[in-house]
């Protein structure tokens, strides 16, 4: 059964997003399967930072950002970039938690606000030797413009193309790269100094 | 360096430390900023993407997830499966309602016409086309044609031993 389910993944790993969500508008559980293996850590990540590391919510969020691909995969416009597109919902998905917040009068997660996040809560399992420098850094993204820190995660995190970016944060280009700009040149003279080395066990 | 990201030189930060420009990528870098900011940004940007990648490849999504999601799937496509079913169904149904309609219709047509050509041969008188054709309803055509049992057994009729038979 397992090998049989393999083989069935194996079919869609040289197909694009883009084709793949034609499969899957069709039925093809395999195609379902590789979106899924290529894109669940990284929108978990990124939902995780956006939402000061809630994991559970992100869970949520990410498990409705699957359902939606399932149950309306024809939402997906199949001239756009599918990568583009799956970080737009997953964005205006942390927005709308963050409306929603405000709304019910919570202060955490607040996405306008300057929150600081305990680098213990990382949902990572091991320790390795970019821990500190990446508790470090998370520490210092929170702190900037939520705008800032976003458009610096969705390229150095994300490896999304400057285009990809304006796209999913409706700002035109020059408007990223100036965001871009200014969020590096911040962090990079914050974590200066900052330990980078090795843990010794 | 000017106030915006220059994505020249933020490939050459990301691929090269300052030792390993050409000459030629040397003058384009220190005319947008420093070495030293380069290092900085340089060594700074490839700690993050390192990291990042690392960071990802540990992160753990709840482990049900993909399962209740798998479930989902299922479902979702189980049920478009059988509203094709359920058609198809329909539709083989009204094809085979037409098919048996279409034979009964074919086999009563040529009983009627066996019974016209026996009740013509039983009072031992000629039938033509024209009347065999309005007595049985069938087409002029077809009924010239056909090449079923009637047919052949109206063509082999010795028709001249009829009286009034007209060809």
């Amino acid at each position: 059964m397992k090998t049989k389910n393999l083989l069935k993944n194996i079919k869609y790993l040289s197909y694009s997003d883009e084709e793949l969500m034609q499969f899957i508008a069709n039925g093809k559980e395999g195609a379902f399967d590789e979106i899924y293996n290529r894109y669940a850590k990284k929108i978990f990540h990124f939902l995780c930072s956006k939402l000061n590391n809630d994991s559970e919510k992100a869970n949520d969020l990410l498990q409705d950002l699957f359902l939606k691909i399932i149950e309306q995969p024809k939402s997906f416009d199949t001239k756009k970039k599918f990568s583009s597109w799956i970080f737009t919902v997953a964005y205006n998905q942390c927005i709308n938690e963050h409306r929603r917040n405000k709304v019910r009068g919570l202060k955490v997660n607040d996405f306008e606000m300057n929150t600081v996040i305990d680098p213990d809560s990382s949902t990572m399992k091991e320790e390795n030797r970019f821990t500190p420098f990446m508790n470090k850094l998370t520490q210092e993204l929170n702190k900037l413009n939520p705008k800032h820190s976003t458009v610096f995660e969705l390229r150095y995190t994300q490896n999304m193309s400057i285009n990809e970016i304006s796209e999913v944060m409706e700002c035109s280009k020059g408007t990223v790269k100036s965001r871009l700009y200014n969020a590096t040149k911040k962090l990079a003279t914050l974590l200066q100094d900052f330990n980078r080395k090795p843990i010794k066990k | 360096m000017k106030e915006e990201l220059d994505e020249k030189l933020e490939q050459l930060c990301l691929s090269k430390s300052f030792e390993e420009l050409t000459n030629e990528e040397r003058a384009y870098v220190l005319s947008l900023t420093s070495e030293d900011d380069y290092t900085l940004f340089s060594d700074f940007l490839n700690d993050v993407v390192d990291a990042s990648q690392q960071k990802i490849k540990n992160t753990e999504v709840r482990a049900d997830l993909k399962k209740n999601l798998s479930k989902a799937f299922r479902k979702k496509h189980q049920k478009n499966r059988s509203k094709i079913g359920t058609l198809s169904l329909v539709v083989t149904l009204a094809a085979s309602l037409l098919l048996i309609f279409t034979v009964y219709k074919s086999n009563d047509s040529t009983i009627h016409q066996k019974e016209t050509v026996k009740k013509f041969k039983n009072e031992n008188r000629a039938i033509s086309i024209e009347e065999f054709v309005q007595s049985t309803q069938v087409d002029k055509t077809i009924a010239l044609m056909q090449d079923d049992e009637v047919t052949k057994e109206l063509m082999t009729m010795d028709f001249s031993k009829f009286k009034g038979f007209k060809k």
